[in-house]
């Protein structure tokens, strides 16, 4: 979660493993798009989709940190 | 005349290219040609290396994601026109370019390239005589 003026912007961290990668970079695009309307006519909300490395997300025994809110409240 | 190329995903993010050579250098994997595919956010790293299988193996021990295509390797002359013949041939056996890098050295220019059809491509640039590089000859050192 960020805040850039006065609007929250949320975006969602998808870790790209072998199943999802192509070689293509259109075929990636389109993948992260498709994720995004997914999102969008679920929720009702535009959710930024960032792709990002395998085990980049972190990963906890306990409570896992899955969100990070990065406003300054 | 199939040259085995290695694509990986790369965050946009500093040091993450540099993870990825000191992992081959280190295990004495050398890389013959590279080039990045690059976005906002990510990019695609797609490089022939000397040794394939050493290479998946040492890159998905350190967490990355990879495929591995087939592309080929064209030299053609280094002069005026030279590559467009190429294109013109496969464009003329209905062929698509999917993207392919290059670079001039001398005499000689090389160009690889992967396409849509490689088994059909090789056979018709070798039938209009061009001259293609097999992948032992890149990695001679």
């Amino acid at each position: 979660m960020e805040r850039e003026h006065n609007l929250d912007i949320m975006t969602l961290m998808v870790e790209v493993d072998e199943h999802v990668f192509s070689d293509k970079v259109g075929q990636l695009e389109t993948w992260t798009k498709k994720v995004h309307h997914a999102l969008e006519s679920t929720l009702g909300i535009s959710i930024n989709v960032k792709l990002v490395e395998p085990k980049t997300i972190e990963r906890s025994e306990g409570k896992a940190r899955r969100v990070l809110d990065k406003r300054k409240l | 005349m199939i040259i085995q190329q290695i694509s990986v995903f790369l965050e946009n993010r500093s040091g993450r290219l540099t993870e990825v050579t000191a992992a081959l250098g280190d295990q004495g994997i050398n890389i013959s040609a590279l080039c990045i595919a690059e976005t906002s956010d990510f990019g695609i790293l797609r490089m022939v290396v000397s040794d394939v299988n050493k290479a998946q193996e040492v890159l998905r021990g350190r967490g990355f994601s990879l495929s591995v295509t087939q592309v080929i390797c064209l030299r053609v002359p280094n002069q005026p026109g030279a590559v467009n013949q190429a294109l013109r041939i496969l464009s003329k056996a209905s062929i698509s370019i999917e993207y392919m890098y290059a670079f001039a050295v001398g005499a000689a220019a090389f160009v690889m390239i992967r396409t849509n059809d490689i088994e059909q491509s090789i056979a018709v640039l070798l039938e209009n005589k061009l001259t293609l590089i097999p992948a032992s000859e890149l990695h001679e050192s």
